[in-house]
């Protein structure tokens, strides 16, 4: 009677290295490196997941950059530009150019107050000049 | 690395500036600027830019009439137009389309957004974002 089992047979009779016999212990140390190893897989799914949450949030703090980063361009040029002239006619102009292409309003009036208590129209587009010629401050 | 060249137009130095602090740290692009639709056309013919990046409202030549003269021109007929619009003003992104611009921007210009459009037309993400 053969001490084979029938796999170790057929593997051996098509002529192929039959498979090391599995003993009770060599069956006790595979099954504790399966252990191991499937506790080694829990933790680093464990470090994947942790590295999805930092990527996150790594990647919402970019946006957040980028978004300041663009308001500090904005406040910078126009800083800039505000600082670029001290003559009246230079400056209205250079608030006029901020508030349409750096604030992007669509209607805008600038006034100054007269010695007459009134607001006068010094600048605007958007809107009927006329009807902001002359403005009560209250 | 191909160095590409964007000519920004525009008439308002402070739209100008905006569209510099955006693009100038941003690797290997040239910048060449033109102040109006004419100088637009004018430069477009005589450098040939990758990309131009054109406001609507301008003295001499409006950038929809620049457009069209750009398009016409056989060398430079291909060359990708961004135009520059004020937001209270669809019907200009209309017109700017019919009269062969690729895409559009509105005031104020948001810089993720100009540079998105920019990498769109000529492929330079690495160089723009380097």
């Amino acid at each position: 009677m053969s001490d084979q089992t029938p796999e170790r047979a057929a593997a051996t009779d098509g002529n192929r290295p039959a498979p090391p016999a599995v003993t009770q212990e060599g069956e006790r140390n595979l099954f504790a490196k399966m252990h191991v190893l499937e506790a080694e897989r829990a933790h680093l799914a464990e470090k994947v997941l942790a590295l999805r949450t930092e990527q996150q949030h790594l990647l919402e703090r970019y946006v957040e950059l980028e978004e300041q980063n663009s308001t500090l361009t904005t406040l910078y040029v126009a800083c800039q530009r505000l600082h670029s002239s001290l003559e009246r006619a230079e400056v209205l102009h250079t608030v006029r150019e901020i508030i349409a292409n750096l604030v992007g309003c669509e209607e805008y009036v600038l006034f100054s107050l007269a010695p007459d208590g009134w607001l006068h129209r010094l600048d605007s587009f958007g809107v009927n000049a006329e009807a902001y010629a002359r403005v009560s401050p209250g | 690395m191909t160095r590409k060249k964007i000519l920004l137009v525009d008439d308002s130095t402070t739209a100008l500036l905006m569209e510099q602090m955006i693009l100038k740290n941003r690797a290997d692009i040239e910048l060449i600027v033109a102040r109006d639709g004419q100088e637009a056309v004018e430069k477009t013919l005589a450098e040939l830019p990758d990309l131009i990046v054109m406001d609507v409202v301008m003295p001499r030549m409006t950038g929809i009439e620049a457009c069209k003269q750009i398009r016409v021109q056989g060398p430079t007929r291909h060359i990708p137009i961004i135009l520059v619009t004020t937001r209270g003003e669809p019907e200009n992104v209309e017109i700017g389309y019919a009269s062969g611009c690729n895409d559009y921007v509105a005031k104020p210009i948001i810089a993720s957004e100009l540079i998105t459009k920019i990498e769109d037309f000529i492929g330079a993400k690495e160089e723009v974002l380097r």
